[in-house]
């Protein structure tokens, strides 16, 4: 569609995309492209980068091939962002949208717990979180989300503010139609606009605050990911430091990528002028 | 500021219920660290440290403490709460405070040089160099700089925050501690720097735009005066608020930070306390967290009183 | 009177606009007169005195000449002081009053701290602001409207330059106040010799002190001439229909009609 093509106009947008599309497809074809699983031992331990054909990026202390867990870490890495992201996003918008539409008391209440949730540091919450339920995807997402819906809350509820007087709104109550009708179809899409844009920067908080958690230790202990890749490679940081280095750029790349994207998309978003 | 005080109530309150959650509390952590008990001990241990009474009835005792400021016992530490965290305070703060102190002049600066004339060259460079250092996760580049500079170099060292026993005091502790402290500060004001450079930019790019710049021009005025007292001073509104709203984010920064170069300070007693189960400790870490949050977002409102003049203003018309 | 500016075949294109904002345009202005710049909304007014001041956007296009028998062209501030029409914005919220006062008069007048400080209080004393001491360490947010564009006019006019040029200075305004600060303009203008480019969309407002005026139209010159002539027997139909407009009001005469 027209967004698409403004998009990939911006250099942004476009350098962007083309890498997230690629990290998107080594995650999808993850199996593909280095099968079997890669926490298994592949070879010869600290095998040197380069080197050997079988092991383009070296293998590290175990013999794990280094390569192999990039590639299955993209998995984790990208669907960990985009579940934090949604999951945020949702609560946030749920909120964002009670407090807005409601109005007096409750709408005093829950921006409490907004701010709440707002002064304490994402990441102590996470790890309160991660540490008392135990750590596995799901609860990684959880944790991060819980981090996270504080922005996407405040500002649906700002754009909510603004859009509930409206003259199409108050015409839509004139009509008759049902206050959640009148959310869904009137406020929703003028809402989302802004929301979305600040979703980019909360999958790329996410991305980095799950390889933030790995590294301590208190990711998933059964898969690989980066974070906790380049936690293993810093007990050979002296000898072997490429194995903590690879992962991080992935890492770089991979938020590099998403920044990219959702600049371009800021750019393309306005480009389709204010209509309102 | 009073406007806190049930937010910090709320925090107390929802910490407080995370963490009774815990499928095992601190007893069982204990126990398991010295190797087992049996569940006599483990009553009467519970029994002392006040754990077995009701969630409401612990949930008042802890209310009623706090109030008294104690925050509780640590009980991998064996020692009260408080006196860790106090012990632990400076350290990150030192760390903190420099980095952001840093981050936030060099920022700026070069915020101030890429917006003085947006879409230049030297705009495009500084945009993308900012873009991929924001990128950067803090503990890799922590690990890389601790590689470069400590480990290949050897020009400063790669743990601790000065060296153990070394019997040292004054200007000379000083500087044992400054150099410790370089790869940890640089790292999280190369992190920060990012943030920073490009609020102040983008806040340029938008106060060029703005009507009295255009008079500032039609006075005939020097480009650098026009930089720097019109457009950069209003730019550094925004700048101000977004360090309030980051503080959060640079306290939980910290534990990453202090873990990699073992720096004994407040971030790393919170994975301490994850590790060793301490719910306590735990919850007065959060808890604390909060209160220095709300004070520094209320320094941030004064500091930018100070710079505003429209804020807090009655309007004296006609 | 000797021209202080000769403009010919002036003409300003937009960046991204296909049509010309301005288009032959042929004018002089003269040393010492008080030109007023008439047309309505999109007639190309504001690009005029833009043009005139340099102050037009990046990209813009500009094509013939601006001729100015100086020799030279004309130092924003030392030689040409502009005026804007909303006095809220031309004010920085951050500064106070007394430093963006007195900021021209130091850059191009050498002054020192304390000396730009007394000026600026001269200033304002001048465009008659009430307490001006107090007014010289306030902020702009704390001044009504007209204070402001008093203001502004203090210190477009600080480093005392030849030519004020005002974009519509009362359009923002309330009525009353407009009528001050065409005052002011008046007076500030014969007590220092200077020359006045007034542009407005008000004819009557216009035809009260103007010498000369300039009828714009859709970008174009319509008509030129004398205050008196041209509102008495208008050569243009636009602007004989610009003056019946106003003649339709039940408002006292309007014009000064000469030797009447």
């Amino acid at each position: 569609m027209r967004l698409l093509r403004n998009l990939l106009r911006t250099p942004e947008g476009a350098t962007g995309l083309c890498l997230l599309v690629v990290l998107a497809l080594v995650a999808l074809l993850a199996p593909v492209l280095s099968p079997g699983d890669p926490l298994r031992i592949a070879g010869r331990a600290l095998t040197v980068p380069f080197t050997d054909p079988a092991f383009p990026l070296g293998t590290d202390r175990l013999g794990r091939d280094v390569l192999a867990g990039i590639v299955h870490g993209a998995r984790t890495s990208l669907l960990v962002g985009l579940a934090a992201a949604c999951a945020a996003l949702a609560i946030g918008l749920c909120i964002g949208l009670a407090a807005g539409f409601a109005g007096g008391l409750v709408d005093e209440a829950l921006m409490r717990v907004v701010d709440a949730f707002q002064i304490v540091p994402s990441f102590l919450l996470a790890l309160a979180f991660v540490s008392v339920i135990g750590a596995s995807v799901p609860v990684v997402v959880l944790a991060i989300a819980l981090g996270a819906w504080a922005d996407p809350a405040r500002l649906t509820r700002a754009e909510v503010l603004s859009v509930r007087e409206r003259d199409y709104v108050a015409s839509a109550r004139v009509a008759g139609m049902h206050p959640v009708e009148i959310a869904l179809r009137e406020i929703l899409p003028n809402v989302l606009p802004p929301v979305l844009a600040l979703s980019a920067i909360i999958v790329a908080a996410a991305i980095l605050t799950e390889a933030a958690l790995s590294f301590l230790g208190l990711g998933d202990p059964n898969i690989v990911t980066w974070g906790s890749m380049i936690a293993e490679g810093r007990n050979v940081l002296r000898s072997s430091p490429f194995l903590s280095i690879f992962p991080g750029i992935a890492l770089v790349a991979t938020v590099v990528g998403v920044y990219l994207l959702s600049e371009g998309l800021g750019k393309a978003l306005a480009h389709r002028g204010g209509a309102a | 500021m009073f406007g806190s005080i049930p937010v910090l109530l709320i925090v107390v309150v929802l910490t407080f219920l995370l963490l009774e959650a815990a499928a095992g509390d601190a007893v069982d952590a204990y126990l398991l660290s010295i190797g087992g008990g049996d569940a006599a001990i483990a009553r009467s241990l519970r029994v002392s440290y006040g754990l077995d009474q009701s969630m409401a009835a612990r949930l008042w005792l802890y209310l009623t403490s706090l109030a008294r400021l104690d925050l509780g016992w640590s009980v991998a530490f064996d020692r009260p709460v408080r006196d860790l965290i106090l012990e632990r305070l400076p350290n990150t703060l030192l760390l903190m405070g420099s980095a952001t102190a840093l981050s936030f002049a060099i920022g700026s600066a070069l915020g101030i040089v890429a917006g003085a004339k947006p879409g230049s060259g030297r705009d495009r460079v500084l945009s993308t160099l900012s873009l991929v250092l924001y990128a950067i996760p803090g503990f890799w580049l922590g690990l890389v700089l601790s590689i470069v500079f400590a480990v290949q170099l050897r020009w400063l060292p790669t743990s601790g925050i000065e060296t153990i026993a070394s019997g040292r005091t004054g200007l000379s502790r000083a500087a044992d501690i400054a150099a410790h402290l370089a790869l940890p500060v640089g790292t999280l004001t190369l992190v920060y720097m990012a943030l920073f450079l490009r609020v102040m930019r983008a806040g340029m790019a938008e106060v060029w735009g703005l009507d009295f710049v255009l008079f500032a021009r039609s006075k005939g005025l020097s480009r650098v005066r026009i930089v720097l007292r019109h457009v950069a001073r209003n730019a550094l509104l925004p700048l101000v608020t977004m360090l309030g709203l980051q503080s959060a984010a640079m306290l939980g920064g910290s534990v990453v930070i202090e873990s990699i170069f073992a720096i004994p300070g407040f971030g790393r007693l919170a994975q301490e306390a994850v590790s060793g189960r301490d719910t306590a400790l735990l919850t007065g870490i959060i808890v604390v967290s909060a209160v220095l949050v709300v004070l520094v977002n209320l320094a941030i409102d004064i500091a930018y009183a100070a710079l505003d003049p429209r804020v807090g203003a009655s309007e004296r018309g006609a | 009177m000797t021209a202080l500016c000769e403009i010919r075949q002036l003409a300003v294109t937009y960046r991204g606009q296909p049509a010309s904002a301005l288009r032959d345009i042929d004018l002089d202005i003269r040393t010492g007169e008080r030109l007023a710049i008439i047309g309505e909304s999109g007639s190309g007014k504001s690009t005029f005195a833009r043009a005139l001041a340099g102050l037009l956007p990046d990209g813009a296009r500009v094509a013939g000449s601006l001729c100015w028998m100086a020799g030279h062209a004309p130092r924003a501030g030392r030689d040409i002081g502009f005026v804007f029409q909303d006095p809220s914005a031309s004010l920085n919220p951050v500064l106070t009053i007394g430093e963006q006062v007195a900021e021209g008069a130091r850059r191009h007048l050498g002054l020192s701290r304390r000396q730009g400080q007394a000026h600026a209080l001269d200033m304002l004393a001048r465009v008659h602001i009430p307490d001006p001491e107090r007014t010289l360490h306030a902020f702009p947010h704390l001044l009504s409207g007209g204070q402001r564009q008093r203001v502004a006019i203090a210190a477009a006019l600080a480093a005392k330059p030849g030519l004020l040029i005002a974009d519509e200075p009362t359009s923002a305004l309330d009525m009353v106040v407009q009528a001050d600060i065409v005052a002011l303009l008046d007076e500030l203008v014969r007590d220092g010799g200077m020359t006045l480019v007034f542009v407005t969309h008000d004819i009557a407002l216009a035809s009260g002190f103007a010498d000369r005026v300039a009828i714009f139209h859709d970008g174009q010159l319509v008509e030129t001439g004398s205050t008196a002539e041209v509102l008495a027997a208008p050569q243009a139909a636009y602007t004989a229909a610009l003056i019946a407009s106003h003649r339709d009001l039940a408002t006292p005469p309007l014009i000064r009609e000469a030797g009447r």
